[in-house]
């Protein structure tokens, strides 16, 4: 039901835009390249490497610093003076 | 931690208005190579921030030469962990850019994009030579003597285009619009926080994994 819907809802939309959209604008868009993809996927890579990154060292970060407190306490422990 | 969380925050938040004024304030396309010129809104904050980076660490690896204090050297390193990852953004995003605009995904007999290529791999050698030395003080007077011949690249690469000449990579990018130099520059910003917030992450690792090796050593002496 809901993809029925999203699909009337696409060729109404493609249908609306094909009729509103002046005839000078289709020829102008359709003579430039198809450009979307390579702009989508360079932002995509770049939002990915950017999340992996941060992902990457706040896990390091944390495990290094429960590393730290573990050895702090045990060397506490070790040594009470 | 605190101040790690706020500058962080800011940084992607300010990466997300840049991408905002990419969608939304930015023509959508310049005449001859049309949408693909978005790109640039990526591409080249990612590459001034990661010549800044490596100037940075080459700067920070002359001061432990000079002083002898490792913490130079702990930020040295870490400003070069980030600056090999702006480069690699900045060689995925201009790749996928070449492609667009000249057909190809790379060309090595571009005076940029080799040089680019060279600093890369200057540089994860870099990160090989200190991961490979165990002695703590060898590493870091090695790694910093690397580290400030390494920083030669820099000049090498932003003159690349002026001493050879233009094959594909143009020397600079004509933006006419007012809202093109804005978003440009703000990106350039937005890119300089984020990835000082990831050097700022990485070097408190680095603080940590040194706290490590000194409660080792301690056990050590200990004799436990």
């Amino acid at each position: 039901m809901i993809g029925a819907t999203g699909c009337a809802v696409v060729w109404l939309t493609t249908l609306g835009q094909a009729v509103e959209t002046p005839q000078e604008f289709v020829q102008t868009a359709n003579q430039e390249p198809a450009y979307q993809p390579y702009v989508f996927w360079a932002y995509a890579c770049v939002c990915t490497f950017l999340l992996i990154f941060t992902l990457w060292s706040v896990l390091q970060l944390r495990d290094v610093g429960r590393k730290v407190d573990d050895l702090t306490k045990r060397f506490d422990e070790a040594n009470p003076q | 931690m605190k101040s790690l969380q706020v500058h962080f925050a800011i940084g992607w938040a300010l990466v997300l208005v840049t991408l905002y004024l990419v969608g939304y304030y930015v023509p959508g396309s310049v005449e001859g190579i049309g949408s693909s010129y978005l790109i640039f809104f990526f591409h080249f904050p990612s590459a001034m921030n990661c010549l800044n980076l490596f100037i940075f660490a080459g700067v920070l690896s002359a001061l432990y030469l000079v002083s002898g204090e490792p913490r130079w050297e702990q930020l040295a390193a870490t400003a070069t962990e980030v600056g090999v990852l702006a480069c690699t953004i900045t060689m995925v995003t201009g790749s996928i850019w070449a492609k667009a605009a000249w057909g190809v995904w790379w060309n090595m007999r571009d005076p940029r994009l080799l040089s680019v290529s060279i600093m890369w791999l200057v540089y994860l050698a870099y990160m090989s030579l200190r991961g490979t030395i165990e002695e703590p003080e060898k590493r870091a007077r090695f790694s910093s003597v690397y580290g400030v011949i390494a920083c030669i690249t820099v000049p090498f690469v932003y003159y690349a285009i002026k001493w050879f000449g233009v094959i594909s990579h143009p020397l600079d990018i004509d933006l006419a619009d007012r809202a093109m130099v804005v978003t440009r520059w703000f990106g350039a910003f937005a890119f300089f926080v984020l990835y000082t917030a990831f050097w700022h992450l990485r070097y408190r690792a680095t603080q940590r994994r040194y706290a490590i090796a000194r409660l080792q050593e301690g056990f050590a002496d200990a004799g436990m």
